[in-house]
């Protein structure tokens, strides 16, 4: 028993200290395909996440009249990309696709967005295309019935995707992350696919 | 952030805010026993309609009370508190229409937990303002409180445990 309690803490001080030295562990993507391409429309035009290929991107979906975890969320992701040394500043970038498009227009979503960082892109899209989007990348989310004009709350996932230089979701964090640990997986991925487009 | 849980230093404190308190509220907080402490403003983006502002009510007297309503006049159109809730993988905002603090207990507002929301703004914030808000009690009571408003972007969040 007590061989096998060692072994297990043998291997998780070399796992530990593996992990440490982030070009040792290969990052590698979840089992399950989540996420994919999409076109939104923002204020300066068409957005497409093929268009972020070759850069580590954040990706958060929420909505502009959100008070608490959105702006939570927006400065996690603007505080990890700040982390990154000056030479890799453009190899970042984020995107806050509102899922209320009745009240995020797209000049709303800029704004909103670029107060984080001007890195992060505000964009939205019409419901149906919303919901195709929310079933890829695994997203809950409910625009709850109300008159016009009236006030309400979007509830919604409250995940920041980390979408790799290719294109594919490698990991999912929240607006409790510490933002370090983002900035530690960017670096990771910049690494293994920087060059890839 | 400073969060003041117990000792000394936080009975100091809560003094001075009871006292405040009564200054502003003209004895209102004195008569429900009701101190607000800690109390900020998230400086949301000069877009957004709505801003969220975090605090601690503490009840200091031998009765529950309940908070049943909330303004900002001249600031907002409306506020309310809400509670954030993880339903079935989706945060949800929830408005509490009496928010009960127990008998020398207090309720604790902060990120990712419960808000009091300011809905329609009527201005854009500057981070390092104060604004002026006010809570209704059940008892038919008052309390009148300054939140400074704070930028936190690049600010490590404290928060609220869910």
């Amino acid at each position: 028993m007590a061989g096998v309690a060692g072994g297990m803490l043998l291997l998780a001080a070399m796992l530990w200290a593996a992990a440490a030295f982030e070009r040792i562990v290969s990052p590698r993507l979840p089992p399950q395909a989540i996420g994919g391409d999409f076109s939104l429309q923002s204020a300066t035009g068409a957005l497409r996440l093929a268009d972020f290929r070759g850069r580590v991107t954040l990706v958060y979906f929420g909505y502009t009249h959100c008070p608490d975890a959105c702006p939570m969320a927006l400065g996690v992701m603007a505080a990890a990309m700040r982390a990154m040394p000056a030479a890799w500043a453009d190899r970042v970038a984020g995107v806050f696709v509102g899922l209320d498009p009745e009240r995020d227009s797209p000049r709303a979503l800029r704004a909103y967005a670029r107060f984080f960082d001007a890195r992060i892109h505000g964009a939205t899209a019409g419901p149906a295309a919303l919901a195709g989007i929310a079933r890829q990348w695994r997203l809950d989310w409910h625009v709850p019935p109300h008159r016009a004009g009236e006030d309400y709350a979007v509830e919604h996932s409250t995940f920041i995707y980390l979408v790799t230089p290719r294109g594919k979701v490698a990991d999912v964090f929240d607006e409790r992350t510490d933002p370090a640990l983002i900035a530690a997986e960017i670096k990771r991925w910049l690494l293994a696919e920087g060059g890839a487009k | 952030m400073n969060h003041v849980r117990h000792g000394g230093h936080g009975l100091r404190r809560m003094r001075a805010v009871l006292l405040a308190g009564c200054l502003l509220a003209a004895g209102a907080a004195r008569a429900d026993g009701v101190a607000v402490e800690d109390a900020w403003l998230r400086l949301p983006p000069p877009v957004a309609e709505n801003a969220a502002v975090y605090l601690t009510i503490r009840n200091d007297s031998d009765a529950a009370i309940g908070i049943v309503g909330a303004a900002a006049p001249g600031l907002a159109r409306r506020a309310m508190i809400h509670a954030m809730t993880m339903a079935g993988g989706r945060m949800r905002m929830q408005a509490l229409d009496r928010l009960r603090i127990p008998p020398h207990g207090k309720a604790r507002l902060a990120p990712g937990g419960m808000h009091l929301m300011l809905m329609g703004l009527k201005r854009p914030l500057r981070a390092g303002e104060t604004v002026r808000i006010e809570l209704a009690t059940d008892a038919g009571g008052k309390i009148a409180f300054d939140a400074p408003v704070r930028d936190m972007r690049g600010a490590r969040e404290g928060g609220a445990g869910r």
